[in-house]
């Protein structure tokens, strides 16, 4: 970057060439009398050349400020260039690293993605199979607990009917007794 | 209640709230008890000593009350005609009771029993009287005499202690207290003659003699080492740690006989600070032993059940030891080993009809063979790969018909066992088992 002052144009040396100038302006105003301008044309001469060469200095710092400022601009602008350019420069390389950045994060992402996404269906078809299973063992305890529920109902229906059958010896037992005792009683006088 | 106040709250004390729910993890079993399984030669098992005890002391059709009934010990007395009613603490102990062929059974306190004064001809209890706490035990004795009649009689078989070797309650620091009443639920153990003292209170007529002092199962020999720390030589327990399932079997037949032969000879055994016998009642008492002994429907075929149609109960089959007791898987069901056989007699078979399951781990990779024969004729065959239980049928091509007194022979084989616990401490199962049987039908 270019330094302040480089900024500043020179000043001093400008108002000195306006004070010259200025003084020009006043001395070729400066009306010469026609008896001074008769009497003595040595010196008209003489003036007429200092104010020339008064003009032609002038003019000659007016140019040489010109091109010192011309020159300073010049750096400047040389400076703003190479800055403008670093500055390219830099922003192509911060672009170019955030759009890798930009292009890893995406990819990173995208990545991310298809890995929950693959994670998700991996635990879906986890949990399918599981349900899947757990269906399966379900079912298979149900039809055990049937098949139990089968075996243990049998054998109380076997059981049953064998303690059926040996009531009904004894009843008959009973009743065969008792038609024995019913023999023994006397007979009711009439 | 004139129990020393220093036993008071024992179960609390030992960090037992939930009496019920303690006595239920201890004592419900799934154990079939049901007179219709139990095999003659079951009478010699050391696991029926007391039940025996009782049935050779109860007549004929009496009426009977059991008191803690648990699953049913006393279920043998029905083969003597006996009403039998159970009470427990445990709706699941009253429950297996009734499933065990108890004819009726009520969850409720010792001492305040549902019944009306004098309505039973005995009132029995075993292994019950120990836990009782010493403060409750009045009470509960005067319920047992109000509801027995008055020539009753009463028999208990009693864990005792002996106060020379073991501490008593207030002696035991908190921790081993909590320890020895963890055990079994003990918190009433009393000498043999402090719980004759208490009967007497109660009976006119008391006779109590000491058992156990020499017959236990292996289990027992085993608890009372390890748990009870009794000093038996250490050889010996070895010894039987080592034992398999059939060799724990015979020792306890073993035991069991020479329990039954000292009843018999009447032999009075030395005090063991174990266990008691002990009869009372108001009436004079009979002989201690065999009283009422009439074995005849233990041993013999009644003819009124001659002819049950299912194998698994009837009298006329015979599961030879090729099969262990019957478990209530359920249902009610008889594990085999690698071959069983079951000897019956029917006038003619045509078909063989049974339920059958396994529980082999892997059946999937280790399918089961199983193969049938009568008679030693090849049946059938067939191979479980699924669990369940399966219906078989098994058709003769030809009816065969019985000679004289001649019985059938169904052999079943399987080609694999295992052992459901072999290594589960207190809940060890090392029986070599293969499938399953129940409901076997011929026609």
């Amino acid at each position: 970057m270019p330094a302040a002052s480089d900024n500043v144009p020179s000043d001093g040396g400008i108002k000195k060439i306006e004070a010259k100038l200025a003084s020009l302006r006043t001395a070729a105003a400066a009306p010469q009398s026609w008896l001074k301008r008769t009497l003595n044309p040595a010196a008209a001469a003489s003036r007429q050349g200092k104010f020339n060469l008064a003009l032609v200095d002038a003019l000659e710092k007016a140019l040489a400020a010109l091109r010192e400022t011309i020159a300073r601009q010049e750096i400047r602008l040389e400076g703003l260039q190479q800055d403008l350019t670093e500055l390219r420069s830099q922003s192509a390389g911060l672009r170019e690293s955030q759009e890798k950045e930009l292009a890893q994060l995406r990819q990173e992402q995208r990545e991310r993605i298809e890995q929950l996404d693959q994670a998700y269906r991996e635990k879906l078809n986890q949990l399918g199979a599981g349900q899947s299973d757990l269906g399966g063992e379900l079912r298979e305890r149900i039809q055990h607990l049937l098949d139990e529920q089968r075996v243990c109902i049998r054998q109380l229906s076997l059981k049953t009917s064998e303690e059926a059958v040996l009531a009904d010896r004894a009843r008959r037992a009973t009743e065969l007794r008792l038609e024995e005792l019913a023999q023994r009683l006397p007979e009711r006088p009439a | 209640m004139n129990a020393p106040p220093s036993d008071a709250n024992l179960y609390a004390r030992a960090g037992i709230d939930d009496l019920a729910e303690f006595y239920r993890e201890k004592f419900v079993s799934n154990a079939v008890l049901h007179h219709q399984y139990f095999k003659p030669l079951d009478r010699f098992d050391l696991r029926f000593a007391r039940t025996m005890w009782v049935y050779d002391n109860v007549p004929r059709n009496a009426t009977v009350l059991d008191l803690g009934c648990g699953a049913g010990m006393l279920a043998l007395l029905k083969r003597k005609g006996v009403t039998l009613t159970g009470v427990d603490l445990s709706d699941e102990c009253v429950s297996a009771a009734l499933r065990n062929g108890y004819d009726e059974t009520v969850r409720c306190d010792l001492d305040a029993l549902p019944f009306a004064g004098a309505s039973f001809d005995y009132v029995v209890s075993l292994d019950v009287i120990g836990h009782i706490p010493a403060e409750q035990k009045d009470a509960v004795f005067a319920e047992m005499k109000r509801v027995l009649r008055p020539e009753g009689v009463t028999m208990h078989g009693i864990e005792c202690t002996d106060r020379a070797a073991r501490r008593s309650y207030d002696e035991m620091p908190a921790e081993e207290l909590r320890r020895f009443i963890g055990i079994d639920g003990h918190v009433g153990l009393e000498e043999e003659d402090e719980h004759a003292a208490r009967f007497r209170r109660f009976f006119v007529h008391v006779a109590w003699q000491p058992r156990y002092a020499l017959c236990l199962s292996s289990e027992e020999f085993l608890k009372q080492a390890d748990r009870y720390g009794l000093p038996f030589e250490d050889d010996f327990l070895e010894y039987l740690r080592s034992f398999s399932f059939e060799q724990r079997r015979a020792f306890d037949m073993a035991m069991g006989y020479v329990f039954g032969k000292i009843s018999e000879l009447n032999v009075r055994l030395p005090r063991s600070g174990l266990y008691t016998l002990l009869k009372a009642s108001d009436a004079p008492l009979g002989p201690f032993y065999n009283e009422h002994r009439d074995r005849r429907e233990l041993l013999e075929l009644r003819s009124a059940e001659t002819e049950v149609t299912c194998l698994d109960r009837s009298p006329h089959a015979i599961f030879d030891e090729g099969w262990y007791e019957p478990d209530d898987l359920p249902p009610v069901a008889r594990w085999m080993k690698t071959r069983g056989r079951v000897r019956f007699q029917a006038a003619k078979v045509k078909a063989i009809r049974l339920d059958l399951t396994t529980h082999l781990p892997d059946l999937g990779q280790r399918r089961i063979e199983i193969t049938f024969s009568l008679n030693g004729s090849p049946l059938s065959a067939c191979t479980l790969f699924r669990y369940g239980w399966m219906e078989l049928e098994l058709r003769l091509p030809e009816p065969l018909t019985a000679r004289d007194g001649d019985m059938f022979e169904l052999e079943i084989t399987a080609d694999q066992t295992w052992q459901p616990r072999p290594h589960d401490g207190e809940n060890r199962d090392d029986r070599n088992i293969s499938i399953a049987v129940c409901n076997i039908q011929c026609s």
